[in-house]
């Protein structure tokens, strides 16, 4: 990891949201604490995973980094300054979003090459031909021969295609962050590879800074080079990712993985806990996975646990990682439990 | 007058199916029906007439005939020696060669008033609702994109007008305002400030599920401003919701002019402007001159024939534009005529899958395997009929052995699921099963239920009803959608005990829907839910537990757990492996997730584009696929362990069906594509001897096999996630 | 019941607006009408000085206090059932009002439950017998539901109305045959009030039930798409009881929409009560229009309004009882 400061970075973000529950006239609206104190870095030409089940807050996360939605608290740094208030078109043009179902994220009554040079005319970034700049973002994306597929509408491409397509949008802008929210669960498995290979393109050749959002670990691990776990809106664990996937060090990942589809299995799977994520409108006390974990112990109900540096670059808040003295100590307040920092070193 | 703009309201869900209004590239394609033609036939000789009704008139509407002058009749008991003078009242003309439709008790044209009315009529309406329209774009779109305080301030007064009765209130208005009666301009906007209301909220519903639509937040989150995003992005996916909501307030507006007409408030022929006469207005003076009474229809009924009409014009075009937002709602009706054309007959019965009587395909000699449960051979299903049929699943065989957990992967568009539903005949209309033999060998768990071979294709409804659910089980992807949302789970297992299990009393019906819940893991006081209070996982382990009810021998497993997280989905599926151990069930396992399969299967189907292209032991398929295919798709899925290496995946997308390629469906995304693939269809045969068989032209006369698909056969080894073997 | 307690909120606001307008548009618009029905008032020999006063007070004609406190005091004799007084009936129009009332309740009450059940029934058939000679009502319906109330009303005098001139089978003037019987408890009078509601209830009935059969028919197609209706035929279970699931789930959105309906038939109905000279509360406001008698006119536009805002919290309630999600909000 490079000592500069990251290209992007969210510090303790907390939202709450308001969702509405019945239907119809009837409906009333609860508050949500859909991300809590949530602390992400993502640097150039690198991905980052962010992991967990539906409902952790992960595409929250995504959707603050993207400013599409204001924080309730913390902030968000660009190069290690904060960023300005507001959404303003330079921060569109460094940070952009590409979105989980590519069937709604296209207007269907515009064609492919609206898409593309709206992004171009609002940055006046196409200062000569539009149109070469468009065929050069379609082929950027495979999508050949540009021309023809710059003149169609969203309903005449195949899903992997639209997804090519908001990439290509993203790009128009000539990013420096790329937030993917998902980009390839709603897609069908056989092409879902090729996306994964293009964001892994971007990265390397662009020197891109990607945010990758999802749900399935084996993706991830494929993808990213640091994995982040949400659970119940709060990060519980943040390593390199094959580190994380064959050393995982919090209860919650070691149960992700183990419920993960893997036909090279040698044996059964032997599910590490059970139960459903609680709700967020009474999140449980302490730490938030005590009732579904195998090993949770007294402290676990009490107190939410402090974020441990469990090898380099690795760090899971769990109590299981702290001595039992210093358990003991945190509990008369010595040890500061805060947000999941890669700064916050302990040990 | 038409309440039937419900769909209207509707908003379309999100997901891949996301609106309808999503699917097009045209902003509004009415479909070509003769519906719509009819409407839009009646609209434009109304406009037409409307346009010039007023200059072609034979006769001028006020005018009185006075070559033909009204024909007096004695007033009973005045006149001659009865002591009173002679009284008179006059009587219309009944239509003639002079007076098309007759004339009034003023000798009027009746005819030329019709033409010169339709012109003041027709403005009203059309003025008031551009008005209203335009008013509750305003309020409806601001309402719903602005949001917050703005939408609740807009939405209060927005329904408070739509609960204030309308045409009380225009009466009200139009009573008080004395000045509304000459002029129709007034009357317009009086109609408007009446009627906006409807489509404001509409449209606001709409707006709103707009905004929160992805392509709005990403032209957000590409800097576009808000007036463009509302002017660009959101107004031309409202078009046909506006379009629809007009056609609703020309007709509501029409109505009103002509009711307030009709009592004298909407201005009259002799105010100003002159001569302005009105289809309400025509009405009004026939009532008040006793032409009902008097049996003088012609007076009276063309004016109120004409806004039926008018209406019916409105309401077809209507009509069009609410299929074209809904598509469910086209299929209706256009089915039963192309199904006669191409010689099918659909039969009366709804729920079962009709089977095409034109040339089945020579069915193969039922081979049946001696613990064969369900056995497909040779089933083909079209959706649609005749030449617009997309082959849907052709000419698959598959058989499922008591007890086993047979996989059918595929992707999207394969075929897997039209697959399984058809061999329970549980399609819907357009689907058709145009060739194929389904047997299932049934012998029952329990004591009841039918035992011996049936052929499900042959069966009739009372026949397929022993069987479904019974004998075959079915559990859907979305046990959301699944559940009947406004009955607890309980009546949803009382209902299905009570039809298969008539002797079971009220009480022993709860008792073992409680036993059953809690077999999946749930408590019974469960029973007392409504499907939305329970979480995913949780209404999927309900429907599973329904699945069970019965003792079924068969379970079509359809995408079980694919909407559910990871670990809910391992834990329901450990719990079904457990189940199926237990009670001996076979299972079709559906699902695109080829990794799940391996570890779960005994047996794996693969699906392409509507055929079987590979069948093999589950183990056998995951280590040394045969189909260019299989081996690409577990290529799809990267390890969870090892080195990263980059994948490749498969280049290119999944078919069209409508539009397959020539040959091997899968020849332009194969890598070792021969010419032979290009040219000929590969069919499902045995290979190297074994159990598994192959659609594939590489394993066929001595062709050259790669490497990757000769891999050796590995020992056989039960799934994974069987806990012990029968 | 936070909910039904918004939408109470919403319907308290729609009366006071109701009420405010019939308040203001006598003492505000332009041309002064309402000098006209004063004068008519006092020229007409049945309304003696307390009566003209009493007219003068009620539209602020001739009335020198603030219009704050006109309003109050209007609002005040609202709250005390005091809805003015009438010149041409020469009585208060509440209690006028009071005796109207229950012929255009019964006849709307009639009407719309026999044209909603009827439209549930058909519209239902429709949709499930898709493709078959029942969707020949499509067209009819779509007819149907395009004619005006009245003249529908019209049309069935001609044909049935003894007043009309072809069948003469139904009385078809007045709310009962008021030469023949006399009102109250006998069954002469139970007879005739029957026999003279059965056109004008037909025309309402007839006149909504193409709405009701489209709207129903519609709903009942888009449901029977769900999964939930596919798993009850997976089930086996009898057609009824599929049927009943698509049903029960497609009615919600038809109840959802109630407002609108009731509204058209309410506006509808007063057209309906004119054509048969039915004595209910439309056949009256049609008289008072023509009399100039905005008391009363006033009256009865609130009166109406409050019966429908009635059937409307009647409609909402009717859908928190059928929709569980609804019942667990409110």
């Amino acid at each position: 990891m490079s000592a500069a400061a990251p290209v992007l970075e969210g510090r303790n973000l907390t939202k709450h949201f308001w969702v509405k529950r019945g239907r119809g006239p009837f409906a009333r609206r609860t508050a949500v604490n859909a991300v809590d104190n949530v602390s992400v870095r993502l640097e150039g030409g690198s991905v980052t995973a962010l992991v967990g089940e539906s409902g952790a807050g992960k595409t929250t996360v995504g959707r603050l980094l993207a400013k599409i939605i204001k924080p309730d608290a913390g902030s968000i740094l660009v190069d290690g300054k904060p960023a300005p208030s507001g959404r303003p078109r330079s921060y569109a043009a460094t940070v952009q979003m590409v979105f989980q179902d590519p069937f709604a994220s296209l207007n269907p009554v515009h064609r492919i090459r609206h898409h593309l040079a709206r992004p171009l005319q609002i940055h006046h970034l196409a200062a000569g031909d539009v149109n070469t700049v468009v065929a050069g973002l379609l082929g950027r994306v495979a999508l050949k021969p540009p021309a023809q597929f710059a003149a169609k509408f969203p309903h005449e491409l195949s899903g992997g295609q639209r997804q090519r397509v908001a990439i290509a949008r993203a790009l128009a802008v000539r990013p420096r962050v790329l937030i993917a929210d998902e980009p390839v669960s709603m897609l069908d498995v056989s092409i879902r590879l090729g996306i994964l290979n293009l964001l892994a393109d971007l990265r390397d050749e662009d020197r891109l800074a990607i945010l990758y959002v999802t749900h399935d670990i084996a993706s991830a691990r494929y993808l990213a080079d640091t994995i982040a776990v949400m659970y119940a809106g709060q990060l519980v664990e943040v390593a390199p990712s094959v580190e994380l996937t064959d050393h995982p060090a919090h209860p919650y990942t070691q149960l992700l993985l183990s419920a993960a589809p893997d036909p090279d299995r040698a044996q059964p799977p032997v599910l590490a806990g059970s139960g459903a994520p609680p709700s967020l409108l009474a999140p449980p006390s302490g730490c938030r996975f005590h009732p579904r974990c195998p090993h949770a112990m007294d402290v676990c109900k009490r107190k939410a646990p402090p974020n441990i540096t469990v090898a380099p670059d690795h760090i899971a808040a769990c109590w299981l990682h702290v001595d039992p003295s210093e358990r003991q100590a945190s509990e008369n307040g010595a040890i500061a439990t805060g947000p999941l920092e890669k700064a916050e070193t302990k040990r | 007058m038409t309440i039937d703009t419900t769909a209207l309201a509707k908003i379309p869900p999100a997901g891949p199916a996301a609106g309808p209004v999503l699917q097009r590239g045209r902003i509004l394609r009415l479909p070509r029906s003769p519906k719509v033609i009819a409407g839009l036939f009646i609209v434009a000789v109304f406009g037409l007439i409307a346009l010039i009704g007023r200059w072609v008139v034979p006769y001028s509407p006020n005018a009185t005939d006075s070559q033909n002058w009204v024909q007096h009749v004695l007033v009973p008991g005045t006149g001659g020696d009865s002591g009173f003078p002679a009284s008179y009242y006059p009587l219309p003309y009944g239509p003639s060669a002079a007076h098309w439709l007759g004339t009034t008790v003023f000798a009027q044209d009746v005819w030329s008033q019709l033409l010169a009315s339709t012109q003041a009529t027709m403005f009203v309406g059309l003025l008031a609702a551009a008005i209203a329209t335009a008013l509750s774009i305003i309020f409806g779109v601001s309402a719903g994109y602005i949001g917050g305080a703005t939408d609740e301030g807009l939405s209060l007064i927005a329904n408070v007008f739509l609960a204030i009765p309308g045409l009380p209130l225009l009466i009200v208005l139009a009573d008080y305002v004395p000045s509304a009666g000459s002029s129709i301009f007034l009357v317009a906007a009086i109609i408007a400030v009446t009627t906006w209301a409807y489509s404001a909220r509409t449209l606001r519903a709409q707006t709103l599920s707009l905004r929160n639509r992805d392509f709005v937040e990403a032209a957000r989150v590409s800097g576009e401003g808000r007036t463009r995003i509302i002017l660009a992005e959101i107004l031309p996916n409202l078009v046909p919701i506006v379009a629809a909501s007009f056609l609703f307030t020309t007709l509501a507006a029409i109505y009103a002019y002509v009711a307030i007409s009709f009592l004298g408030l909407g201005g009259s022929p002799t105010g100003s402007p002159a001569g302005l006469w009105n289809w309400g207005e025509m009405l009004r003076e026939g009532f008040a001159n006793n032409a009902v009474r008097g049996g003088w229809w012609w007076w009276w009924a063309p004016p109120g024939i004409c806004v039926a009409l008018l209406g019916t014009g409105l309401a077809l075009l209507n009509f069009g534009i609410d299929e074209f937002i809904n598509p469910r709602l086209r299929t209706a009706g256009l089915t039963a005529r192309a199904a006669k054309k191409a010689g099918i007959k659909l039969g009366t019965a709804v729920g079962v899958t009709p089977v095409a009587s034109i040339s089945p395909i020579a069915v193969k000699p039922a081979t049946s395997a001696a613990d064969a449960v369900l056995e497909i051979h040779g089933l083909s299903v079209d959706y649609g009929y005749g030449a617009e049929a997309v082959h849907a699943v052709m000419n698959c065989d598959l058989v499922l052995r008591r007890g086993r957990v047979l996989g059918l992967a595929g992707e999207s568009g394969s075929g897997k699921t039209t697959l399984a539903l058809a061999a329970m005949r549980l399609l819907r209309q357009p689907a058709v099963i145009t060739s194929g033999q389904v047997l299932f060998h049934s012998r029952p768990f329990t004591g009841e239920g039918p035992k011996g071979t049936i052929d499900l294709l042959a069966a009739g409804l009372h026949q397929l009803r022993e069987v479904r659910w019974s004998e075959i089980a079915v559990v859907l992807q979305s046990s959301l959608n699944a559940l009947n949302p406004v009955i607890t789970v309980g009546a949803q297992f009382d209902d299905l005990l009570r039809v298969h299990r008539p002797k079971l009393s009220a009480l022993d019906r709860w008792a073992r829907s409680g036993e059953l819940l809690e077999m999946v893991g749930m408590n019974a006081d469960r029973l007392r839910s409504y499907p939305h209070e329970l979480s995913g996982g949780m209404r999927q382990r309900a429907m599973i537990a329904m699945a069970l009810a019965l003792e079924p021998q068969v379970m079509i497993l359809d995408e079980p757990t694919t909407a559910l997280d990871v670990v809910t989905q391992r834990e329901i599926l450990e719990e079904l492996m457990g189940l199926r151990d237990r009670l001996g069930f076979a299972a079709l396992f559906i699902t695109h997730d080829l990794s799940l399969l391996v570890e779960l299967a005994d047996e794996i189907a693969v699906m392409y584009a509507g055929r079987l292209m590979e069948r093999a032991p589950a183990a056998s398929l995951f280590h040394a696929p045969r189909l260019p295919y299989t081996h690409g798709l577990l290529n799809c899925f990267p390890p969870m362990h090892g080195k990263r290496v980059p994948m490749e995946g498969i280049p290119g997308s999944p078919p069209d069906l409508r539009d397959l390629p020539s040959g091997c469906a899968f020849h332009p995304r194969c890598r070792w594509a021969m010419d032979r693939c290009t040219r000929e269809v590969p069919q499902l045969a045995p290979v190297d001897g074994s159990g598994r068989e192959v659609a594939c032209w590489l394993h066929r006369d001595g062709a050259q096999v790669p490497a990757e698909l000769a891999r050796p056969e590995p020992a056989q080894r039960p799934a994974l996630m069987r806990v012990s073997e029968q | 019941m936070v909910v039904i307690l918004r939408r109470l909120g919403v319907y308290v606001l729609a009366a006071w607006v109701a009420i405010t307008v019939s308040f203001l548009l006598p003492r505000v618009v332009p041309g002064n009408p309402v000098a006209g029905a004063v004068a008519r008032a006092s020229q007409s020999g049945n309304c003696n000085e307390q009566c003209v006063l009493a007219v003068e007070e009620q539209l602020g004609y001739n009335v020198h206090t603030p219009l704050w406190d006109q309003y109050v005091q209007y609002l005040g004799n609202l709250v005390h059932g005091d809805l003015g007084h009438s010149w041409s009936e020469n009585a208060p129009v509440g209690s006028l009002i009071l005796s109207f009332l229950p012929w255009t309740l019964v006849l709307l009450g009639l009407g719309t439950t026999l044209s909603f059940l009827a439209g549930s029934a058909i519209g239902t058939l429709v949709a499930w017998r898709r493709g078959s000679s029942v969707e020949l009502m499509l067209p009819a319906a779509t007819f149907f539901q395009s004619l005006p109330y009245f003249f529908l009303g019209l049309v069935i005098v001609l044909i049935f109305g003894q007043t009309g001139t072809m069948l003469r089978w139904f009385p078809s003037l007045f709310g009962y045959d008021i030469f023949a019987v006399t009102p109250g408890p006998n069954l002469p009078y139970i007879q005739s009030v029957l026999s003279h509601a059965i056109l004008p209830a037909a025309t309402v009935v007839l006149a909504s039930l193409g709405g009701f059969i489209l709207a129903i028919r519609n709903q009942v197609i888009t449901t029977m798409d769900e999964d939930f209706v596919l798993v009850a035929q997976a089930k086996g279970l009898r057609t009824r009881t599929v049927v009943w699931y698509a049903v029960r789930n497609a009615l919600l959105p038809v109840v959802a929409n109630f407002t609108i309906a009731i509204s058209l038939v309410v506006g509808g109905q007063i057209l309906v009560e004119i054509v048969f000279n039915y004595p209910g509360i439309g056949f009256h406001l049609f008289d008072a229009l023509g009399k100039l008698d905005y008391t009363l006119v006033q009256g009865i536009f609130v009166v109406i309004t409050l019966v429908v805002l009635a059937a409307n919290l009647l409609a909402d309630l009717v859908y928190v009882a059928i929709d569980p999600r609804a019942r667990q909000a409110a």
